[in-house]
């Protein structure tokens, strides 16, 4: 008992600090927005976080006018815009969307490669617009359809005739020799407005380990689906949404470190096992496959072997190492001129752009990423619900992770797996599902307490 | 807001914590990669992509004294393609038998000859072998065509050695090949790669770092595959620089047609053996070999690309008698009877006797009280004979007298007195591997049997056999030229030399060799060097070498010789030494017929063809006959 009450306080004492510097920042203390009604209360939290949300202009407009939302007339834009528009978020969108493309298009060689990219971004937009419009809210009572739909995508490659065996796995919809689209792509964002719906029903109350075994126990399903494949690059992703979904719908600490405890212990199991299913005829493991385990071992040892399975890793380190302050310049990298790094315009390209343009430009989409997170963070604060918020805890582990795995393993911090990074990487299912997300992040900043804000600015402002 | 979406919003910093970790320690990485180890990390993206190559410089001309080339350069087209891991065709894989089929078909070649060419020593496994030069253009054309069918194979220009004058002079010009494993290692060749063609013997080895030229360097820009994308930088290949030698292409030929026809002649006489043979012609003024001929003999050009080993094996097996030794440098013979004139000036010079001293020959001689005794060629004896006369009759017993001085002298003054003369050691020509010959003595002959006791002993009987030339005394047919040559120059031992002068590519002479003497230089009075010349004169107008000059216009000094060898299980070999004109040397000869017969009658008449050619006479084959040794 004594144990569970420090970590506790411990808890109190971490969260009360964040809380207390939101407080000094934005004039509430928490018991003032504890006792608040739910969405002014909602409305405050999710303002000071996103300082830079509103631009600066606005904060000069006359009250009267945003006050007093009319049909028509500049005001009426203004307030629209003021709703509709999470300035930060569509800035950051608009600045990778264009530095991604215009980066592509050195990195790739090809020119239908790089319309195929494009293409990928105009069905994104439009997707992105779609769920922009349509009101979120409705899929948190279509959890079964959703089920349904995300397990059939994620299978669906095997269907035969239609389905594709690309590198290893059951990955790509195709008709005839025309890849069509990464059906897992899609999927990564239904199983978050999956999961978000489940642990949402919840609402914030999962405390007893009988629910949350059934929480898990279903959002292993896709996860397990994926891994079949087999594509553990996309069933990580899962497991990373899953978890950061679990964290946000408020699973007490114990149950999740728990649930991490049994993962790494069944990961170790897996290994273990993995051990005794050589097959000295087919030189080749049955659970974990020699390439997968190879991927690891390299990124453990790099100096093992320089032509195997670290080669690529040596190669895109030294790409991004000899970037150095400024880069060789855009379209001047030798390393991926020259064929050293493999898979430049997808899983490398990161090495590309530092190569090309040094420490620089990494740092800017660094900076451009953090905007985009943190932004994504604000937005989960400023959800009218709890599904929205979790939706976007879902968004942001997925995109953190696959930044984090994707730029980590260029970089010998990660291990070598499959995963593109967000926004940059070529491939139009995953531009199109990256751009849906944000999408939802657009529906769900649209849809959060407008009224309550615009009164909580006025009364700010008045403070 | 409830307890629980109050939970949901703190976890939320929690991820945004998470998110501000992942950014910072990417940003950390990328500062450690980029700024701290950035110098690195452009350090190794730049050896990813810079290859050094060189490109090969045309090696040097080789000229005779006239100014005709007697080795120069072509360019041909020749097919490369991988080295094969096996000799064996059966254990190559299908890709490479069938490769081996195609390039046979294509080539015109047996598979077992791709084979060969492919699994050549040397160079670095990944590096082309040569299947095949001076392809046609048709064949260029099919498999630049077919380059799918032929994997990794590759057409090139290169330039390879071309022999204009064929085998001539083969010893003296050498051939090259790729460098080995061990010259590699050697000092002299430091700065050479694999793969370079270097001289491997003769003019081509002794001369290289002249011929060898400075190569060309190339720094490309390479892909991942190693193909080079561009040329970043390019330093020109500076060509070798021409060596001209002292040879006279001219008396050469002249030289190894003598050789031929004195073996076809003694052939002729029964001597079926008489397979070899080697002629030396040196300017007795200043040491220039004007003419070294040997036979067998090969053609230098059947080394471009390197050659097959089972060619190799040949050329280096008895039943081929050696075509690969330039027996004028490499090969040791007993001296026999061309020995008498050194050992002569030797006893003058150490007055062991006067030109007047007189010996009676009996036709035998015996030491001492010893009942075994030594023969004279003639039998019959020669009656009493003073030293001209001993020379010019090459008496036996009068040299056995001689020697028995030597010995009873007890100082080895014989073997002292030789070696001063150039015996026992290289001369120093400028060819690889020349042999230093054997002057026998008490020390050398305690060493060489060091495993039988009793025959340590330096006994009368070894002085006694060294005095007709011999016994345990081994000479090189250069050595006995250079020795006469001191002779017929008054008394100046020579370095024989090779090298003419050295020329830049313009034509410019930037060496020129001089005439050089030996370090040592012989003692010998103008009046026993004279007292010589006439015996060596008398030894053509009117003894043993009479024959062969008989109606020759030049005045020819010389002494044949007739070697026995092996106590007799193989045939004579037959020697001549001479110089002419008698009066003013101008050229020593020495020649040598492995189991010719007589020297008189074999080896004189192929020095009298070379004799003529070199003083512009007419060139004929004349009979001789010969009973001395």
């Amino acid at each position: 008992m004594s144990t569970r009450s420090t970590t506790r306080s411990k808890l109190r004492v971490r969260t009360g600090l964040g809380r207390g510097a939101r407080a000094v920042r934005t004039g509430l203390d928490s018991k003032r927005a504890s006792s608040r009604l739910t969405l002014p209360a909602r409305g405050s939290l999710g303002k000071p976080v996103t300082p830079h949300s509103t631009p600066p202009k606005l904060g000069g407009t006359p009250i009267a006018q945003r006050t007093t939302p009319g049909p028509g007339g500049i005001a009426g834009l203004r307030a629209g815009f003021e709703r509709w528009v999470n300035p930060v978020l569509v800035a950051v969108l608009i600045a990778l969307l264009v530095f991604g493309a215009a980066f592509l298009r050195t990195a790739v060689h090809a020119d239908s490669s790089f319309k195929r990219q494009l293409l990928g971004i105009g069905i994104g937009l439009v997707g992105l617009v779609v769920f922009w419009i349509w009101d979120y809210r409705k899929l948190k009572d279509w959890v079964i359809p959703l089920f349904i739909l995300d397990v059939l995508l994620i299978v669906s490659p095997r269907i035969p005739g239609i389905g594709k065996y690309v590198n290893g796995a059951w990955s790509w919809l195709a008709i005839g020799n025309q890849n069509l689209f990464q059906p897992s792509e899609p999927a990564k964002l239904i199983t978050i407005l999956l999961l978000a719906a489940i642990v949402a029903n919840y609402d914030g109350e999962l405390n007893d380990w009988r629910s949350f075994l059934k929480v898990v126990g279903l959002s292993l399903i896709p996860f397990v689906a994926i891994m079949v494949q087999p594509d553990l690059g996309t069933g990580l992703v899962f497991i990373v949404i899953m978890l950061a979904i679990l964290l946000v719908g408020g699973v007490r600490m114990r149950l999740l470190l728990g649930l991490i405890g049994a993962g790494a212990a069944a990961i170790a199991l897996i290994f273990w096992v993995n051990t005794f299913t050589y097959d000295a005829e087919k030189d080749e493991y049955k659970i974990l496959k020699k390439y997968q385990l190879e991927r690891l071992t390299g990124f453990i040892n790099p100096e093992a072997d320089t032509k195997g399975a670290s080669y690529n890793l040596k190669q895109s380190k030294i790409a991004i190492g000899s970037g150095e302050l400024k880069g060789k310049g855009l379209g001047a990298g030798t390393q991926s001129n020259l064929n050293f790094l493999p898979e430049r315009s997808t899983d490398f390209i990161f090495s590309v752009l530092g190569e090309e343009t040094g420490f620089v430009g990494c740092v800017a989409l660094m900076a451009l990423y953090l905007a985009l997170l943190l932004v994504a963070l604000s937005i989960a604060r400023a959800s009218s619900d709890l599904y929205g918020t979790l939706i976007t805890a879902g968004i942001t582990g997925m995109w953190v992770f696959q930044i984090l795995e994707n730029a980590g393993m260029t970089m010998g911090v990660m291990p070598i797996t499959g995963i593109p990074l967000p926004f940059m990487s070529y491939g139009s299912s995953f531009m199109i599902t990256n751009l849906a997300a944000a999408g939802v992040l657009l529906s769900i900043w649209r849809h959060r307490p407008y009224q309550s804000v615009m009164k909580g600015a006025f009364d700010e402002a008045a403070l | 807001m409830n307890q629980s979406t109050d939970r949901s919003s703190r976890r939320l910093l929690i991820l945004a914590s998470i998110v501000v970790l992942v950014i910072a320690i990417l940003v950390l990485r990328l500062w450690s990669l980029q700024l701290i180890h950035g110098a690195e990390y452009t350090a190794a993206s730049v050896n990813n992509r810079i290859r050094m190559a060189t490109t090969a410089a045309p090696r040097g001309r080789i000229l005779d004294r006239n100014g005709k080339e007697l080795v120069t350069n072509r360019a041909t087209m020749a097919v490369m393609a991988p080295a094969l891991s096996s000799t064996d065709y059966d254990e190559l894989s299908d890709e490479k038998k069938l490769l081996v089929s195609r390039l046979a078909d294509t080539l015109s070649m047996t598979r077992e000859e791709v084979i060969e060419k492919l699994t050549t020593t040397r160079e670095g496994a990944l590096d082309l072998r040569m299947v095949a030069f001076d392809v046609s253009m048709k064949t260029v054309s099919y498999i630049t065509e077919h380059a799918t069918d032929f994997p990794d194979v590759e057409v090139q220009a290169k330039a390879v050695r071309e022999y204009p004058y064929g085998s001539l002079a083969a010893h003296v010009l050498g051939y090259t090949g790729e460098i080995s494993d061990s010259d590699l290692e050697n000092p002299d060749f430091a700065g050479y790669e694999p793969s370079d063609v270097v001289g491997k013997a003769g003019a081509e080895r002794a001369f290289e770092s002249v011929l060898q030229g400075v190569r060309g360097t190339r720094t490309l820009e390479v892909d991942a595959s190693g193909k080079a994308r561009q040329i970043l930088e390019e330093t020109p290949a500076e060509s070798g620089q021409d060596v001209t030698l002292t040879i006279d292409i001219s008396v050469q030929k002249v030289a190894e047609a003598a050789l031929a026809d004195a073996c076809k002649t003694a052939q002729k006489d029964g001597f079926k053996n008489a397979k070899a043979g080697s002629a030396v012609v040196l300017d007795v003024t200043n040491g220039e070999v004007v003419a070294m001929a040997n036979i067998p003999t090969y053609a230098p050009a059947d080394f471009i690309g390197g050659i097959p080993a089972k060619v190799w094996k040949q050329m280096n097996s008895k039943t081929s008698n050696y075509p690969l030794t330039n027996r004028a440098t490499m090969s040791m013979y007993p001296p026999a009877s061309t020995f008498k004139t050194l050992e002569a000036l030797g006893a003058l010079n150490d007055g062991f006797i006067t030109a007047a001293t007189t010996f009676n020959c009996s036709g035998s001689w015996t030491w001492k009280d010893w009942n075994r005794p030594w023969k004279c060629w003639n039998h019959y004896g020669h009656g009493n004979l003073n030293l001209r006369q001993a020379i010019e009759e090459s008496c036996d017993v009068y040299f056995y007298n001689v020697g028995e001085r030597f010995y009873e002298d007890g100082d080895e003054k014989l073997q002292e007195y030789v070696r001063s003369l150039g015996l026992g050691s290289p001369t120093g020509i400028e060819l690889p591997g020349e042999a230093s010959g054997r002057v026998p003595d008490a020390a050398w002959k305690k060493k060489w049997n060091e495993d039988y006791p009793e025959m340590q002993q330096w006994n009368p009987g070894d002085t006694i056999n060294m005095s007709i030339g011999q016994g345990d005394l081994l000479v090189t047919p250069l050595q006995m030229a250079v020795s006469y040559a001191t002779i017929a120059n008054g008394g100046d031992l020579l370095t024989p030399h090779l090298l003419k002068k050295v020329s830049d590519t313009s034509g410019k002479t930037v060496y020129k060799q001089e005439r050089t003497l030996a370090k040592t230089q012989p003692k010998a009075s103008k009046s026993s060097i004279n007292t010589l010349k006439t015996a060596l004169r008398g030894v053509i107008s009117e003894g043993t070498g009479k024959s062969p000059f008989r109606g020759f216009d030049i005045a020819v000094a010389g002494k044949t010789g007739t070697a026995q060898m092996q106590g007799g299980k193989q045939d004579d070999y037959a020697w001549f030494v001479g110089y002419a004109p008698a009066d003013k040397p101008k050229y020593c000869i020495a020649i040598l017929i492995e189991q010719g017969g007589h020297g008189g009658s074999i080896a004189g008449p192929a020095a009298r063809q070379i004799f003529a050619k070199l003083f512009n006479k007419k060139v004929e084959h004349v009979n001789a006959v010969d009973n001395s040794f």
